[in-house]
């Protein structure tokens, strides 16, 4: 066996990789997502050699390419395709995409994935919060290119119809959107219900009387554990995105109206 | 029953909305609840309510009042009214 494969040397430069990664994240260099994810990419197999699984080492990748999108505002950087000296692990993986840095959080992406494959916390909730800043920012470019208005002089929206059904987003949106619905009960789907109400209903009354439904549906299928990180993963979102501030109330009020069910 | 004190920030409408809906249901002891909901509550109706927005959704049996304080107590009394039928 080489020096290089022991055991314990490999769990060193596994240590090391950690460190860097910490180091990164607590500072502020512009392309910190980016040395990130190579670092990742560079110890895969020193990662999986000491204990991590395939599953757990994409996860980060995921996790890491999902806060690199945030921060470039979605406009991906031209990179070039990493490879190691005599190491074949791009034949050995079957998300490829993964390795080769290309963006993994766009919707054609998600989209071609079968529901198995969000087999973990982070997968469900950074497609989830994908999907919805997707739908989103359709939503905005819908109102920008609409000429078309209302009598009271808005400009007109989707109808009732086509927001019921979400047949005014692309057919990608919509297949993702039920891959995700058709999810075991969690919190992100709680969410991706949220924001379906709140894109669907302009009337309060409407609104509320959804949610509380909701709630419902939300305490027959989670334990109390659940419901209270649910609460906090709705909450820790909104206060993340201040800039509505409607939608940001009605979540709040989403919370305090199932905080008073759980309390019954 | 639990009071549920954290309910700072809810507006009436939700408030209100969940009144209906409790009340709408079969639960044995919806008007109890209603009760607690209100008292969980209290300081969230402490403002000039809107006619047009909040009057529709008090059921007929409640005397409405724009002043949300009033309005809070015409809730309180009669739901308890009818919790100890």
């Amino acid at each position: 066996m080489a020096f290089q494969d022991i055991f314990g040397n490999t769990m060193w430069k596994v240590v090391d990789a950690d460190k860097k990664i910490q180091t990164l994240q607590e500072g502020s260099a512009t392309d910190k997502y980016d040395q990130i994810l190579d670092i990742l990419r560079d110890n895969r197999k020193h990662y999986l050699i000491n204990g991590q699984t395939q599953d757990e080492w994409t996860d980060r990748v995921l996790f890491f390419s999902f806060q690199r999108e945030i921060q470039i505002d979605g406009t991906y950087l031209e990179r070039k395709l990493k490879l190691e000296n005599n190491d074949n692990y791009i034949t050995e993986d079957s998300d490829n995409i993964i390795l080769q840095n290309e963006p993994v959080f766009d919707i054609s992406y998600l989209t071609s994935k079968t529901s198995s494959w969000f087999n973990s916390e982070t997968r469900c909730e950074l497609a989830t919060k994908t999907l919805v800043n997707a739908i989103n920012e359709k939503g905005i470019s819908f109102y920008t290119t609409q000429t078309q208005t209302e009598p009271d002089g808005n400009l007109s929206g989707p109808s009732d119809s086509e927001v019921s059904s979400l047949s005014w987003l692309p057919s990608d949106y919509v297949t993702l959107h039920n891959t995700l619905a058709g999810l075991t009960y969690s919190k992100y789907t709680y969410y991706l219900k949220l924001c379906n109400i709140h894109l669907r209903y302009n009337d309060p009354v409407k609104i509320f009387t959804e949610i509380d439904a909701e709630n419902t549906t939300a305490i027959a299928n989670l334990t109390t554990s659940q419901l209270n990180d649910l609460l906090t993963f709705i909450r820790d979102t909104y206060s993340g995105s201040p800039d509505d501030s409607v939608y940001t109330g009605n979540a709040e009020a989403a919370c305090e109206m199932l905080e008073f069910d759980m309390a019954q | 029953m639990t009071v549920v004190s954290s309910l700072t920030q809810i507006d009436v409408v939700p408030i209100l909305v969940k009144i209906q809906r409790l009340e709408n249901s079969a639960l044995s002891n919806k008007y109890m609840r209603i009760v607690d909901l209100l008292d969980s509550t209290q300081s969230n109706f402490n403002k000039v309510l809107d006619m047009d927005r909040h009057f529709d959704m008090v059921a007929d049996h409640v005397v409405f009042s724009e002043t949300g304080s009033e309005l809070w107590q015409n809730l309180r009394n009669r739901y308890n009214e009818l919790a100890d039928e």
